[in-house]
């Protein structure tokens, strides 16, 4: 910018340029050049900030403590001063993805607006898995981890019941627990983008199994298929989304505010995790091939589920745009549990809209919360 | 001008992006994908041998071997989980003070020791995180 005041006298065909007003007026005729040297160096900037990766967008910023932890599943309880709802809210994430899209960015986090809300918000996270959790079935986080993080969550929030959200493939392991434990205090539950006819899903998702690929040729030296593998599979989905991210980025790389959310997505999107074996092999069985909750063949330690036993209030969360779970592989959960009160709630956005993003603000968000509020205890 | 390349390049994404996807989710590229980690599978478990083979020759280790001691200790940490998952089960079962004397002496006061010792190994204090 002082290079544009040096030069303001002689743009002003030679006279002194003294008078404030005159000043005023001449750095507009350099001014397109200051704002592309302006423009440029921000550019630079971040673009050297980005790839040496200072300052990056830091994802996750809700205050929280671990509370409960079995082998690498912790579950978090986050800070609230007063929570005014009744019952605790228990998030149970996916098992291939970084739970911290729950809680992406300050003024962008479905959890920040729950607690905002007076939620007593809980989140069930299973950690990294390696060659330990290789041998985890559904057994191991249906029938072990979560009745344990519910009865913690449970004795936490004053034994009133807990409302279980599951987000992706932890709504299908909350459905399998909730039909698997009756008798668990479960208030509510909820489930979003959750895959339930698997014969509408993606075929690169179902194309593990019978007269697909082994998935013995998926896995790794842990036993496990590796995040590089979970992510070729999502980015399989929309072969040209990659590219269109680096185009974003190049197009608006002097914008700080979409560099930061850039950031935050990309570490998420870019960050899979690796998916245990035997679960691997069990959900391949069971939904890949034998399509278990539309045909009822459910098998969870040996007993045979229905989901007819969830008699809890229900709701389910189908995302009109998604991409990973279409929302006709989601339809009829609502026919299919037990419950008196079952909802379909049919929102306009992507898998990952229904909780992050100015859509998930104004529209997803509320919606849940609403949802959410009428079947809890709100005091005051 | 800024926008030019990029209208160019959505120009380029709508025509190519729907043939691909549609060639990704294509029987022809499934049993593709599944020959190709087949082969890789199996490139990778001849490589091993290999090398394994050469490796222990001059009585060294293999990467293999690191693995199986891996799983080894995976196993037993399993084994170890499973048995602290069983320790809970019963403290939660039993009523304190209310167990069945097994050798004929005082036990419940023991028991109920017993019982609590692993509760101490869980992070039952908050940990701040954040």
């Amino acid at each position: 910018m002082s290079a544009t005041t040096t030069i303001k006298p002689k743009s002003a065909s030679g006279t002194s340029g003294e008078s404030p007003e005159r000043d005023a007026e001449l750095p507009n005729l350099f001014g397109p050049y200051a704002e592309m040297w302006e423009t440029g160096m921000r550019r630079w900037w971040n673009l050297t900030r980005h790839v040496m990766g200072i300052d990056r967008a830091p994802v996750g910023q809700t205050p929280r403590d671990a509370v409960w932890s079995n082998g690498k599943a912790v579950l978090y309880r986050y800070r609230s001063e007063s929570p005014t709802v009744r019952p605790p809210l228990l998030l149970v994430m996916s098992l291939v993805s970084r739970s911290f899209i729950l809680d992406l960015q300050p003024g962008n986090s479905f959890i920040e607006r729950l607690v905002a809300e007076g939620f007593d918000v809980f989140l069930l996270d299973w950690g990294v898995p390696d060659e330990e959790e290789a041998n985890n079935t559904l057994e191991t986080y249906c029938d072990e981890l979560l009745p344990q993080a519910v009865a913690k969550v449970n004795q936490m929030g004053g034994d009133n019941g807990v409302t279980v959200f599951g987000y992706c493939y932890g709504g299908l392991l909350s459905l399998l627990y909730a039909a698997g434990h009756p008798e668990d205090p479960i208030r509510n539950l909820v489930v979003m983008a959750t895959p339930v006819d698997f014969t509408k899903m993606p075929t690169v998702m179902t194309g593990v199994g019978e007269g697909g690929i082994d998935p013995a040729h998926l896995m790794d030296h842990t036993g496990n298929v590796p995040a590089e593998a979970v992510r070729a599979s999502f980015t399989l989905l929309t072969p040209t989304s990659d590219l269109s991210t680096v185009m974003d980025f190049w197009e608006h790389l002097d914008d700080d505010k979409f560099l930061s959310s850039y950031q935050a997505m990309t570490s998420w999107t870019r960050n899979h995790i690796p998916f245990p074996g035997a679960t691997m092999v069990q959900t391949v069985e069971m939904f890949n091939e034998g399509n278990g909750f539309v045909t009822g063949d459910l098998m969870l330690g040996g007993r045979k589920l229905d989901l007819a036993d969830i008699t809890a209030p229900f709701l389910n969360v189908i995302a009109e745009r998604d991409h990973i779970v279409p929302p006709e592989s989601t339809y009829g959960l609502d026919e299919m549990v037990g419950s008196d009160d079952a909802t379909e709630m049919k929102l306009p956005a992507g898998h990952v809209g229904l909780i992050v993003g100015n859509g998930a603000r104004k529209r997803s968000i509320p919606s849940m919360i609403g949802w959410m509020l009428e079947h809890s205890d709100v005091e005051g | 001008m800024a926008k030019q390349w990029r209208e160019i390049y959505n120009e380029w994404e709508k025509a190519v992006a729907p043939g691909l996807q549609q060639f990704a989710a294509s029987d022809g590229f499934r049993d593709f994908m599944a020959a190709s980690a087949k082969v890789t599978s199996a490139l990778t478990a001849e490589f091993e041998r290999a090398s394994r083979r050469w490796l222990h020759f001059w009585n060294l280790p293999a990467a293999t071997d690191v693995r199986k001691l891996r799983q080894q200790v995976a196993a037993v940490d399993r084994e170890l989980k499973g048995l602290k998952n069983l320790v809970f089960e019963v403290a939660a079962v039993a009523p304190a003070g209310d167990e069945p004397a097994t050798n004929g002496s005082a036990q419940p006061a023991r028991k109920k020791t017993t019982a609590k010792k692993p509760a101490a190994k869980r992070p039952a204090a908050a940990v701040e995180v954040s």
